[in-house]
């Protein structure tokens, strides 16, 4: 991994957090908007300004790819890269979580 | 009155907010937003008075995949209206300032929406000064020795422009300072970031006021001798005058031999009356005037970025 998306990725914003997380399976940019707010109770809307500069920067640095279009709508998947960066940020929140259940 | 309505105003790139704010109180005062067009006027229809939130996407990538870029937005419950040089309109019905009613849901896509609209829209501002506005200043003022007005309107529109490029990235440096403060807090690195982008400006200021001011500033002597005088300059942007009384057959005789470069302008003029001679000079050379009258004379001499000497002799 290089240091650019190091430095961009690591750690990573909630939406980018997301978005890898729902891209193990191929969805498109508001299958993740409705994804992430079923799971996180309605908290969390992801916005489309975001939505799209996150897609378009993480295709760009190979994080995710392209499979197909439907009805105009890019359905995207998680790439190996994608998989490596996504794996440190769960670590990193697995010892965020871990301390703060230790330290309560 | 229409039902419709165009209004020009004049919003500077980074304004974005205040352009927001701007479209969502017509549409309270019941104008409904349909375009914008070249350089800045918003085309309106008269609509029922309702709450609605505009917000400005500056993404040129999503211009060019606009079908899918659109669907996204509308997905989500945003009209797409319009888009204008880089920029896409969209609004949703509702008063701003709930989570669901903004584009971006964090600081750093904002942040993002930022530095793509520095890329795409004050970059090539850059450039344009760089290598047009800067280099133009330079032909059309220190390149130029004077005596043309074409010239000189050129020198003062492109310094016009000059200033208004200036106080253009002034604007557009202190509001992203303020955004980018706000985002990401304050810190050393943005400070310096933009103190830096400050030093440029003043220092281009200065650079340009010192241009101007050795082009047009005087600098010169007069020595007078038993016949006459002489006006060595070095740079002669204003007028020497010099009264005398001369009789019926003297000749004035100027001699600009040694004249450099520059715009000269000379003129004889008996007291209350029209001159009796007066011309424009661009070369060396020299000219003999001829009194027919007694009398009380001036004799005006005046130049533009004027080098080089004029003797003046009685004879």
């Amino acid at each position: 991994m290089d240091a650019h998306i190091k430095k961009v990725y690591v750690p990573m914003t909630e939406t980018g957090f997301y978005i890898l997380l729902c891209l193990r399976e191929p969805n498109h940019g508001y299958g993740i908007v409705q994804k992430v707010k079923e799971m996180t109770g309605g908290d969390i809307v992801l916005a489309p300004g975001t939505m799209y500069g996150s897609l378009s920067k993480m295709e760009k640095d190979g994080l995710i790819r392209f499979v197909r279009e439907e009805e105009k709508r890019k359905i995207y998947l998680i790439t190996d890269l994608g998989s490596e960066v996504l794996n440190l940020e769960m670590k990193r929140i697995a010892r965020l979580y871990k301390n703060m259940k230790e330290m309560r | 009155m229409g039902n419709r309505k165009t209004v020009f105003k004049f919003f500077t790139i980074p304004q974005y907010q205040q352009e927001e704010n701007y479209l969502s109180t017509m549409h309270e005062n019941g104008w409904d937003f349909n375009k914008v067009t070249f350089p800045g006027f918003y085309h309106f229809e008269k609509c029922e008075p309702k709450k609605v939130t505009y917000r400005l996407d500056y993404n040129r990538e999503g211009i060019r995949n606009k079908e899918e870029y659109v669907q996204m937005f509308s997905d989500c419950g945003w009209e797409h209206i319009c888009d204008f040089v880089g920029y896409s309109y969209f609004r949703k019905e509702g008063e701003a300032g709930e989570e669901s009613e903004e584009i971006f849901c964090d600081d750093a896509s904002r942040l993002d929406m930022m530095k793509r609209v520095f890329m795409g829209r004050i970059i090539p501002l850059i450039i344009i000064f760089a290598l047009v506005i800067i280099p133009q200043l330079f032909i059309n003022t220190a390149g130029y020795n004077g005596g043309s007005i074409v010239h000189d309107v050129f020198s003062f529109s492109f310094l016009g422009l000059a200033i208004l490029y200036l106080v253009l990235f002034s604007i557009t440096a202190v509001q992203f300072y303020q955004y980018e403060k706000r985002i990401s807090g304050d810190s050393p690195g943005i400070r310096l970031k933009y103190v830096g982008a400050f030093a440029i400006i003043v220092a281009l200021v200065a650079g340009i006021a010192l241009l101007f001011w050795s082009q047009y500033r005087s600098s010169y002597e007069v020595t007078e001798n038993n016949n006459g005088y002489v006006v060595e300059a070095e740079k002669l942007n204003s007028s020497v005058v010099k009264e005398y009384d001369l009789k019926k057959g003297e000749t004035i005789v100027f001699d600009f031999a040694e004249f450099q470069r520059g715009h000269l302008y000379l003129s004889v003029t008996e007291s209350g009356k029209e001159p009796i001679f007066f011309g424009d000079f661009y070369n060396c050379g020299s000219e003999t005037v001829e009194i027919q009258n007694d009398g009380h004379y001036e004799i005006e001499m005046s130049g533009e970025k004027m080098t080089g000497n004029v003797e003046v002799s009685i004879e």
